[in-house]
């Protein structure tokens, strides 16, 4: 089972992460339960690995997982595993945390789940921005899901390292498409359900495209919703546009089929070609009945 | 509030007297996003080539194309944007263009600010019977995403059957239905 590895990168504070916190250096809201693994001396690829692994409509167990839980010393990197932790209070100071582990067999049917998590300490945003949190008797962090309703608190996640993107038409006019749409939300799957948003929310497979997202990536988002746009765009951009990019993030997404409807192969000749295309008259026509915006004089 | 490049068309057809309904992403983008920036107006058969020869002669426009039952003309106020002038009796199926056009303004257009605005369903199944159809139908499936009703469709079978052109809008509308069922894109709709 891959475990969304980025995440763990963009939200778990390494050892050498020692810079005081301040508004501009905030404490991650972390994506996954990081700290039980992380003091269990869990390598740092391990603590990426989701909370939980669950299979629609079951229950872990019934999904397949074997074995009982158990506890453990350390974090076995080896195991798919649906964890909890509990912490113990060891003389007035949290100290250690005990992990129980359920042995899990993945399976293709699981489907990744994370939890946005603080600690005590990290109590200084928004409250606008907190939704309501659920806590665990006797657990020190408390789970987060945040409110997002404006461009703004999409900043604010991603400032706190949350790979949050908020795709609007603007930016897909500005490079070329002149449209109009209601603006989406992209987050990663794992996280799609965790945030509260009035806008629409596109799941992304593969988040590492909401890191720094260009031209690439819209092209490959736009797919999702609006091939037609996708190809236009592609078109308009055809020189910032890398190839193998676009082929890796087709690829990651799934979209070989609207990425076939409307050609993109020829701008990445390398993406299987998987159902009907639309032809190339079509096509053309399209680009030719909506030009770009001028530049303002 | 109106877009220039409409009010701007508006003057100008206005200026002859010239009956029109405006139709296309334009009218799309009363209830959904569009991606269009052109005007597409619809006159009658009666009127349209009477039309189009008194807006070639007016200088707010320059005449780019004619192909048929559509004329393109650029209007100049708005950089060019494109002004297509549209035959109703491409549509218009066993009956006459001036009953297609009379049902249309009667059943399917909405007034905004004095301008008549074909419904989303009526533009889809003007959309569906066009050659371009396949392309068409992605942008339906675009406006469904982007929280149009599917309901539409059914009303586009309706004119269909009103009009006699079943036969040839059912196997399309299939098409755009079957582009639905995509799990991926059920996602999506239940959003919009």
């Amino acid at each position: 089972m891959a475990g969304p590895r980025h995440l763990a990168s963009r939200s778990s504070r390494s050892a050498t992460d020692t810079a005081p916190r301040t508004k501009a250096n905030p404490p991650p809201l972390d994506p996954v339960v990081s700290r039980s693994g992380q003091e269990a001396g869990a390598p740092f690829e391990a603590r990426g690995r989701p909370l939980r692994c669950v299979p629609p409509g079951h229950s872990a167990r019934e999904g397949g997982c074997r074995g009982a839980w158990t506890t453990a010393s350390r974090w076995n990197k080896g195991w798919d595993v649906w964890a909890r932790s509990v912490r113990r209070r060891k003389r007035g100071a949290w100290r250690c945390d005990i992990i129980y582990i359920l042995k899990c067999a993945s399976s293709s049917s699981m489907r990744l789940e994370s939890r946005l998590l603080r600690e005590p300490g990290e109590s200084h945003l928004p409250r606008e921005f907190v939704g309501p949190a659920r806590r665990s008797r006797g657990r020190p962090r408390s789970e987060y899901r945040p409110r997002v309703l404006s461009p703004q608190d999409v900043d604010r996640l991603r400032r706190h390292r949350v790979p949050a993107f908020l795709l609007t038409p603007e930016w897909v006019t500005n490079s070329g498409y002149p449209v109009t749409f209601r603006p989406w939300l992209l987050l990663p799957n794992a996280l799609s359900g965790q945030v509260s948003s009035d806008y629409r929310i596109l799941p992304v497979a593969d988040s590492d495209s909401l890191k720094e997202p260009g031209v690439v990536e819209l092209v490959t988002f736009l797919l999702r919703f609006d091939p037609l746009a996708a190809r236009v765009v592609a078109s308009r951009n055809r020189a910032r546009l890398n190839p193998h990019e676009l082929y890796r993030r087709v690829r990651n997404e799934g979209l070989e089929t609207a990425a076939t409807k409307v050609r993109l192969q020829e701008f990445a000749p390398a993406i299987p070609r998987v159902g009907a295309s639309l032809s190339t008259s079509e096509l053309r026509w399209i680009e030719r009945n909506n030009p770009p915006l001028e530049a303002p004089s | 509030m109106t877009e220039p490049a409409v009010a701007a068309a508006d003057e100008l057809l206005r200026k002859y007297s010239i009956r029109y309904l405006v139709v296309g992403g334009q009218a799309i983008a009363q209830e959904a996003a569009t991606a269009t920036r052109d005007v597409d107006v619809m006159v009658t058969t009666a009127d349209y080539r009477n039309a189009v020869e008194r807006l070639a002669k007016d200088p707010g426009l320059t005449l780019a194309w004619e192909g048929g039952p559509v004329t393109r003309f650029g209007i100049v106020a708005q950089r060019g944007t494109p002004l297509d002038v549209v035959d109703a009796g491409v549509f218009s199926g066993t009956k006459t263009a001036q009953e297609f056009f009379e049902f249309l303004v009667r059943e399917h257009s909405i007034h905004v600010e004095g301008i008549r605005y074909l419904s989303p369903d009526a533009v889809w199944y003007t959309r569906l019977l066009t050659k371009r159809w396949k392309a068409y139908a992605e942008k339906i499936v675009t406006n469904i995403i982007d929280g149009l009703s599917t309901d539409h469709l059914d009303r586009v079978a309706e004119i269909a059957r009103k009009f006699g052109t079943e036969s040839t809008i059912r196997e399309r509308l299939e098409y755009v239905r079957e582009e639905l069922k995509r799990p991926d894109l059920q996602q999506l709709v239940d959003q919009g």
